[in-house]
């Protein structure tokens, strides 16, 4: 259950990302390219301790090397105004959990390569990335569930005909086919439709082994009596399937559907990486990745890499963590023991 | 007579497996009064299931298929329908339940839902108005604190409690013909008795007609207003209850009968019709019947002997039917020494 409470930890800052983010989304600092980490203090250099934490200013900036200026300190203020917002789409704002007092700048987790806060576009890029799976998976296990359900429902040539599409589907290696779908698409799209092709593109692909595993369950399910039974009073094909056999499939598809989130995440930072996904300035955890494929940022400026990885590395996680609790919790053998 | 509320005319149901045309159900005819029980007494395999879901027109297809004949409800040939009219007789007009009352429910939904569904779906009720007649319903067929039990799931039920359930889903909307096929096989005696006890009241509070299919005599002998013997896919004998037990003209009948325990015959053991029910794809040549017939003649095993009045409308598809009626044969003995 660890899983399940830093997920709604997870999604909760993505939800409320501008105003726990300190800065906006692309908010460029053009001389603190690849500012390291400030770390938060509550002792000065003279030995002083503070009741409110400050960060130190820096100097330099010629060759991205800095050097702490310990004779400007910059105490953190919560609640403060900065840049206006809309939270959620609706809520105008302006106010930020917390920030420091220009020209001192707060890089949590240091900047990236135009001088950004990389916490602030981790926390802008998780609205994409923890999305991208959630709504990924609606559309998937919607078309898998219907599809599945008829196939297994139907048979013969119906079933047949599904069958050989998802087996044409399942054949092709996953991530060429990720990115030969990613050509249909212009490569200049907005980020809000690139986002939706992302989107579409998983849930394209994702659908099929999940209407091969649910047409074996249909399969099974329609010897049951009580299909025979909802038909014989009168119900037709379609609310057989929707409403007396998919039902008694839901506790395998929840945690398949759980299970299958990272896929989708991993997708799409698969295809930010490669440069064909969500398109800077905009954030997503995959090019964020992709600013730290060379050499010099991987050994100069690791904060670059470890901050959007940590971060895949944790959301992964947590949903199959999630995924093996909501399994056992569901485990007919355990909650319906002792009957039949 | 009047007409006939349900009529089979030379009903054929056949299955196209790998191994062959299974003639299941090859020329059945029979029909069914308003008010009525008739019973369709056989052993497994002798095509009564599939009768009765082919009046349904519930028949698996593929592999099986109505092939020929027709079947009347109120003057209208059911094979003749589309679809969609099918479904608002099915569970409307005829409804129908089911040997397992463990697996006929659908575990997912409570038992309320389960009624108001057949009512929503014929009746076009909302929903509160369909809940009171759920609730309704269940006191009708004898379930006790109705308000509490419409909210349970069938696993929190018995067996006996869940056929119930299924009873009341099945004439919640007040069908003119109810097809219970094997309702008390999986249930225990005392509780069989008391579900046959309900299903005779509903049957005259309700004017209804009820197809009943079973292997139990016990059970017809209870119920039954007339009887159907079928055997290998066709009706052997078709007469009134007491003329079946009394005075049967059939020797598969009379097997069935003789093979009865009988109180006071202690020291004798029980009788059996040797052999098996034939292989439905290759049915013996002649009367079906002969390879197991004690009284059977050369006559037998070239020529099908034809159902045909053999006195006051007592039907029988036997060429020695006469010669049992008056005794000079005895159809279980034989025509030797009686054997032990």
């Amino acid at each position: 259950m660890a899983g399940g409470v830093l997920l709604i930890l997870l999604y909760s800052l993505a939800a409320l990302a501008p105003f726990f983010a300190p800065y906006a989304e692309s908010d460029i600092d053009r001389d603190r390219f690849f500012h390291p980490p400030t770390p938060l203090h509550l002792r000065d250099a003279d030995g002083h301790w503070h009741a409110r934490p400050f960060v130190y200013g820096s100097r330099g900036g010629q060759d991205q090397t800095y050097e702490v200026d310990t004779s400007r300190r910059y105490p953190l203020r919560w609640w403060v105004r900065g840049a206006p917002y809309r939270l959620l789409g609706v809520l105008p704002g302006d106010r930020h959990l917390f920030g420091v007092d220009a020209p001192g700048r707060i890089y949590l987790l240091g900047a990236d390569d135009a001088g950004r806060d990389v916490w602030t576009r981790l926390l802008f890029g998780s609205q994409v990335s923890l999305t991208v799976g959630v709504v990924g998976i609606l559309i998937s296990f919607s078309l898998g569930l219907l599809l599945g359900g008829v196939s297994g429902y139907f048979g013969g040539w119906v079933d047949t005909l599904i069958m050989r599409g998802t087996e044409l589907l399942l054949s092709i290696p996953g991530l060429y086919l990720i990115v030969a779908l990613r050509g249909v698409f212009p490569l200049d799209l907005p980020s809000q439709q690139t986002y939706l092709a992302i989107v579409a593109i998983l849930a394209f692909i994702g659908w099929a082994g999940l209407a091969r595993v649910i047409r074996g369950m249909v399969l099974s399910l329609r010897q049951a009596e009580y299909v025979l039974a909802a038909r014989a009073l009168g119900a037709s094909s379609l609310r057989v399937i929707v409403r007396h056999i998919l039902p008694n499939t839901m506790s395998f598809t929840i945690v398949a559907a759980t299970v299958a989130v990272p896929g989708y995440i991993l997708g799409e930072v698969f295809l930010s990486f490669l440069g064909v996904g969500v398109q800077p300035p905009a954030a997503s955890w995959g090019n964020m990745l992709n600013a730290a494929r060379s050499q010099r940022v991987l050994t100069s400026f690791p904060w670059i890499l470890l901050a959007p990885g940590t971060a895949i590395f944790l959301t992964v996680m947590a949903f199959n963590f999630f995924g093996d609790g909501l399994r056992d919790a569901l485990d007919p053998r355990k909650t319906l023991g002792g009957r039949g | 007579m009047t007409e006939p509320l349900l009529e089979l005319r030379e009903l054929k149901t056949h299955f196209f497996t790998d191994d062959g045309v299974v003639r299941a159900v090859d020329g059945v005819s029979f029909a069914l009064y308003a008010g009525e029980t008739l019973a369709v007494v056989g052993e497994s395999g002798s095509g009564k299931s599939v009768t009765s879901l082919s009046v349904l027109r519930l028949v698996a297809s593929p592999p099986g298929r109505i092939v020929g004949g027709s079947i009347r409800f109120r003057g209208r040939d059911l094979l003749a329908l589309a679809e969609a009219e099918m479904r608002a007789i099915r569970g409307k007009e005829i409804s129908m339940i089911f040997q397992e009352p463990m697996t006929s429910l659908n575990p997912v939904y409570t038992c309320g839902e389960q009624i108001m569904e057949v009512i929503e779906l014929h009746e076009g009720l909302g929903r509160a108005a369909a809940r009171v007649r759920a609730i309704e319903m269940l006191r009708h067929v004898g379930i006790s604190s109705p308000e509490q039990r419409v909210d349970e799931y069938p696993h929190q039920m018995s067996g006996g409690m869940r056929q119930r359930v299924m009873i009341a889903m099945a004439l919640a909307c007040k069908p003119s013909v109810l097809i219970a096929d094997e309702p008390t096989t999986a249930l225990d005696v005392t509780i069989q008795a008391q579900i046959l006890e309900l299903l005779q009241k509903l049957r005259r509070e309700l004017g209804m007609a009820v197809l009943l299919i079973t292997h139990d005599l016990g059970v017809v002998a209870e119920t039954a207003d007339r009887v159907a013997v079928m055997y290998a896919g066709q009706v052997v004998e078709y007469c009134g209850v007491r003329e079946a037990f009394r005075s049967t003209r059939h020797p598969y009948t009379a097997g069935l009968l003789a093979s009865l325990p009988r109180l006071g015959d202690e020291h004798q053991r029980l009788r059996v019709i040797p052999g098996n029910v034939p292989n439905p794809v290759r049915f013996p040549a002649g009367c079906r019947f002969h390879p197991r017939c004690p009284i059977a003649v050369e006559r037998c095993r070239s020529e099908v002997p034809a159902l045909r009045d053999v006195g006051g409308g007592h039907l029988a598809r036997c060429f020695r039917a006469e010669e049992i009626a008056s005794g000079a044969v005895d159809p279980v003995a034989g025509e030797g020494a009686p054997r032990g």
